[in-house]
């Protein structure tokens, strides 16, 4: 089955390293030759519907009349149901011809949020029409597959986009897959269905949760130690440079980019005393099965938090360097790596704090989590 | 620019339509049977153009209605069904009115919809079976359409549970409105694509209609046949004014598909029906001759005991419309009868009249072989023998069985007085004796005294026919015909009516003969005791001559032609009961000898080509060469040369051509060439260990060319300077 679809993936992908090199593909020995007409490659699947079962009766019944009674009229009749049963095979084919279809899914998921992922179809079809398609779409973060249903009529060289939401039930990847399309058209005789099996892998980060985080120490000179003259979130201008993905629009200096006729950003000399350090400890001596998924979901939620008001410097997870968090991007990836971050044994636990204002999280009680920097308690997660 | 789209409630608006022109054209169907319903069905008509016409009507409907209405009709049906068995052709009719109209009025899903259809097809098919007639053609093509639209617009509106219940509200409809929408939305372009593809199914159809396998005629079941009631003109009692009501009628009668038009005489008789007894203005076959009929019961043909004259073969394919008569109409003797299917037939051997059990409501199609157009009958041995007895020894005739019934004259003795007196007022030029005389003098009498006219005058108190003769007003066929017959009676000859048909058109346009119900004629038989024949006599005005012996009485192909708009629907209808109605396994076995016949000729002509091109190539090579001989050679051995190879290579041709259709990016030049010339160095690197100069430009090529071969495209100047280069590098030794 793979390999049919791999085979089919190349006949047409001219970027395939074989695309020139057809001979070699084709199959030239008899038996498996001989099993493929009897076993045809189940890549596209027909099932008759109630019309076609009832246009079969029909015919049976009107073909053995006319049989038995020679009457030319019910000949002529059983001609005009077969050729319409032909017809309708004709414009089958012809339906799902030329047609492109892609899985447009979102970069990412939350746990309890709604995420939007698409279909794109493109009827490429110079002359022809497409007509009553349906694509067939799941996702491992639901139960049910759904159906997507294409506008009614789409005309040649026409494109429309399906959508469809997608809320996962808990962190990791989430599979998002079109299983296949389908179409009863032209009469509703058959469902004609293609195996597709498209699909792509999402990133779930933990769901948002609810906490109070009041850092008392935050600001206070005492703790930072010496300015540092490095870029970073403080208040005195270091450089002006472009603008570059992920920087937060507050930061765009709009004299220089007036002055420049492109956009231009404040870069800040960094001075440590406001932004944090979260170190994740993700030890399984630490945190139980849920406290774990707690606090996972309380990491995302603080370091998005954060980051919305500039005061994140860095994410560390025990036992791994600090990962600076300068753009959209990092929090990005760290989320990516939250998904998927498991609980693990001996000695990921931060051994002592060596730099200001990190942010470490504890169990606190049965199922809630303290947030503390440096040694003092400065939140907690809400019942 | 963002496509206009029917919304899903104009969709089920447009399949509220078209469902309801598919229930139309079915009712239109069952019009067609005439059995009897035709109130019903007209109360059906207008139920169904009710709820098309103001849809909003069907929300006045409780849903209690639907709930109850299903028993009601169950029982109401059941009691027809109970009543008019074992015809259960009318109930089944009314079975399906009902079911119509029901589905019209009440909301339809998917499965409904496919009801109607289905219901509708079972219409057309039911109609078609029974009446043969050509409506069923057009019917069905304009079911094809109507059909497959509405299966394409449910198969659309197919779209899950969500829209599974919907129901058009039908609040601010108006049909005005939608058919603005409509062709503001109507591509036509896809519309005519539509039409392409239908032309497409009638053509396939009428394939598949003409290869489907036959079996023989012969072994069909009777299936569905709807039989009717004569017409009183010809059935086997006839009153004086029921031919004149027939003739009032301008349908066609009869088509008759014969080999060919020199071949009819001009002033055809068709002979249905003798009518030996007469009472009172009533002419009667008489029970006697019904009851010494040959009863045949499911032949499929029947070979006449007195064959045709012409013996050639030649053979006349009736088609008689349904409703006429039992009887058939036969010009004269015969060979042979065919029916398209068994038929239980009855043979009066001694009227010589042929005819079936019952009347068929359809068109009727029968075969003749060796038709003769007779005017003289000869008289059965048995019937001239009772003849010779009577004449030697006369008997009472009060209440004679047939053939003497035709000497029995059932008028007054005061009418008889009437009778004798104007066979006395005819100057007889020779003996009463002679038949033929006293026929063409009794016919001349009767046309210079009496006029012709459809609306008789002169009918008085007492037996209508010697009250006319009496009065020598104006009269038709029938009076002419009567008053013949009761005076041939009167003079001692032994006459009888005649009812059938007399004349006809010719069909140009597919060369057949047509006989309407305007030709409906009476005439009489006499006969003549020396030949032993029955003799026919139209005394009737304009009709032929008077003279037995004249000439023209058999002359032949001299009739009216037919032509315009009706004579070319009337030779669609012979196309279709030709080629359609009657098309068998002879038919196919004919098309394949046919083709076969046409293959065959079309071999031996190119054999004959080709030998003619043999013979010039003998002759050239024969010839003395010269420079235009020896080029012409040239390219015909390079032209074959070609024809070689081609077929040599015509797998990998096709399989190139084949490949260029379904993948045309084999066709970009740069990225073939560039994918070539990778494949050169990965071998030649794989084949040797290369040295360090060699592998430097290798890896510099390389690049160059998977760039060229997997990156955006280039075109092929820009490319050639790599392509250049890269054979260079092939060419570079491969020591260190």
């Amino acid at each position: 089955m793979a390999d049919v679809r791999a085979d089919q993936r190349t006949w047409q992908d001219w970027t395939d390293p074989e695309f020139f090199n057809e001979s070699k593909r084709l199959e030239s020995r008899f038996v498996p030759l001989f099993f493929r007409q009897i076993f045809p490659a189940r890549v596209q699947q027909t099932k008759l519907t109630l019309t076609g079962w009832m246009l079969i009766v029909v015919s049976l019944g009107i073909g053995s009349a006319a049989y038995n009674t020679s009457s030319n009229i019910l000949f002529m009749t059983l001609s005009l149901l077969l050729s319409s049963l032909i017809l309708s095979g004709i414009l089958s084919h012809m339906n799902f011809r030329k047609m492109r279809w892609s899985l447009e899914a979102p970069s990412h998921l939350q746990v309890g949020e709604v995420g939007m992922s698409e279909v794109d179809i493109d009827n490429r079809k110079n002359l022809f029409p497409t007509m009553g398609i349906c694509f067939c779409v799941e996702s491992d973060a639901e139960e049910e597959a759904h159906r997507l249903y294409a506008p009614y009529v789409m005309s040649a060289r026409e494109t429309a986009k399906l959508e469809w939401s997608i809320v996962p039930k808990e962190r990791g990847f989430c599979t998002v897959r079109i299983v296949g399309i389908e179409s009863k058209f032209p009469f509703g005789f058959l469902r004609k269905a293609k195996l597709l099996n498209v699909e792509t892998e999402v990133p779930v980060w933990p769901a948002r949760i609810d906490y109070f985080f009041e850092p008392i120490g935050s600001g206070r000179r005492f703790l930072s130690g010496a300015i540092q003259r490095k870029p970073g979130q403080g208040n005195d201008l270091l450089n002006v440079r472009s603008y570059e993905r992920g920087d937060p629009l507050r930061s765009i200096h709009w004299k220089a980019t007036a002055r420049m006729n492109r956009l231009m950003v404040r870069q800040l000399a960094e001075e440590g005393e406001s932004g944090f350090h979260i170190v994740v400890e993700p030890d399984a001596d630490l945190w139980t099965e849920a406290g774990f998924e707690r606090m996972c979901s309380l990491v995302c939620s603080l370091a998005d938090d954060l980051f919305q008001s500039d005061r994140l410097e860095s994410i560390t997870i025990a036992g791994e360097s600090p990962e600076m968090i300068r753009e959209i991007r990092d929090v990005h990836d760290f989320f990516n790596r939250l998904a998927t971050m498991q609980r693990r044994k001996n000695g990921l636990r931060l051994a002592g704090i060596t730099q200001a204002n990190t942010i470490t999280l504890r169990p606190a009680g049965l199922d809630q989590i303290s947030i503390y920097i440096g040694e003092h308690e400065t939140g907690q997660t809400n019942a | 620019m963002k496509q206009v789209r029917l919304t899903l409630e104009e969709l089920h608006e447009i399949k509220w339509l078209m469902g309801g022109a598919i229930t139309l054209l079915a009712l239109w169907s069952l019009a067609s049977l005439e059995d009897q319903s035709g109130l019903f069905l007209l109360i059906a008509i207008f139920l169904v153009i009710a709820p098309l016409w103001k849809p909003r009507l069907i929300k006045r409907v409780s849903s209690r209605v639907w709930f109850y209405l299903g028993p009601v009709m169950l029982v109401g049906v059941g009691f027809d069904f109970f009543l008019n068995l074992p015809n259960f052709i009318p109930p089944l009719v009314r079975l399906i009115i009902c079911l119509l109209v029901y589905r019209s009025w009440a909301p339809r899903r998917q499965r409904e919809d496919l009801q109607v259809v289905l219901l509708s097809l079972f219409c057309l098919v039911i109609s078609g079976v029974l009446t043969l007639s050509l409506l069923f053609a057009v019917q069905i093509l304009l079911f094809a359409p109507l059909a497959m639209a509405i299966l394409l617009v449910v198969c659309l509106l197919d779209r899950g549970d969500e829209h599974a219940d919907f129901v058009a509200s039908w609040d601010n409809f108006s049909w005005r409105r939608l058919f603005k929408r409509v062709w503001r939305v109507a591509n036509f372009e896809v519309l005519g694509y539509g039409v392409a593809f239908f032309t497409f199914v009638v053509c396939v159809s009428t394939l598949l209609f003409v290869l489907t396998p036959r079996f023989n005629l012969e072994r069909a079941i009777p299936f569905l046949q709807n039989t009717t009631t004569a017409r009183s003109g010809f059935s086997e009692s006839v009153g004086l004014n029921d031919v004149t009501e027939i003739q009032q009628d301008d349908r066609v009668a009869l088509r008759i598909d014969g080999p060919s038009k020199s071949l009819i005489a001009s002033f055809p008789y068709w002979r249905m029906l003798i009518l030996d007894e007469y009472k009172n203005g009533v002419f009667n076959f008489s029970t006697s001759n019904k009851v010494n009929a040959n009863s045949l019961d499911e032949i499929s043909s029947f070979r006449s005991p007195s064959k045709g004259v012409a013996n050639e073969g030649n053979v006349w394919t009736f088609y008689m419309e349904g409703g006429i008569s039992t009887y058939l109409p036969i010009a004269g003797r015969f060979d042979e009868i065919q029916f398209t299917k068994k038929q239980n037939f009855k043979h009066y051997v001694l009227p010589l009249v042929y005819g079936l059990e019952e009347v068929s409501a359809s068109v009727f199609a029968f075969q003749i072989t060796d038709l003769s157009w007779d005017a003289t009958f000869r008289a059965p041995e048995l019937e001239a023998r009772q003849f010779e007895e009577f004449a030697a020894q006369p008997i009472e005739l009060t209440g004679a069985e047939y053939p003497l019934s035709t000497l029995e004259v059932t008028v007054s003795d005061g009418e008889r007085e009437v009778l004798r007196g104007v066979l006395a007022e005819i100057e007889f030029s020779s003996e009463i004796t002679d038949t033929k005389s006293f026929s063409k003098e009794l016919t001349e009498y009767l046309r210079a005294n009496f006029g012709y006219s459809l609306d008789p005058q002169g009918i008085g108190e007492g037996d209508p026919v010697v009250s006319w003769i009496e009065s020598k007003k104006t009269g038709h066929c029938q009076l002419f015909a009567g008053a013949f017959v009761l005076l041939a009676r009167e003079a001692g000859f032994p006459a009888r009516m005649v009812i059938g048909y007399a004349g006809g058109t010719w069909n140009p346009l597919e060369d057949y003969f047509v006989v309407r119900n305007t030709n409906a004629h009476a005439w009489a038989e006499i006969y003549d005791a020396a030949s032993k024949a029955w003799i026919r006599v139209d005394p009737t005005p304009g009709n032929g001559p008077s003279d037995l012996d004249d000439p023209s009485f058999a002359l032949q192909g001299g009739f009216q032609i037919e032509t315009g708009f009706a004579a070319w629907t009337d030779s669609l209808r012979i196309q279709w009961y030709r080629r359609v109605v009657n098309f068998d396994q002879d038919d196919q076995i004919e098309m394949a000898a046919t083709l076969g016949e046409v293959t065959k000729q079309m071999f031996h002509d190119f054999k004959a080509r080709m030998n003619a091109a043999m013979d010039g190539v003998r002759a050239w090579l024969a010839s003395p060469f010269t420079g235009f001989n020896l080029q012409a050679g040239a390219g015909i051995v390079t032209l074959l040369l070609l024809a070689y190879g081609s077929w040599r290579l015509r797998y990998r041709i096709l399989g190139v051509v084949f490949r260029i259709f379904r993948r045309p990016a084999v066709l970009d030049p740069v990225r073939r060439q560039s994918s070539r010339l990778l494949q050169r160095l990965r071998r030649r690197t794989a084949s040797t260990v290369p040295g360090v100069r060699w592998e430097n430009e290798y890896k510099h090529v390389s690049q160059d060319l998977e760039a060229l071969r997997f990156g955006p495209p280039v075109n092929l100047t820009d490319a050639n300077p790599v392509f250049a280069q890269a054979r260079r590098v092939l060419r570079l030794p491969m020591s260190r």
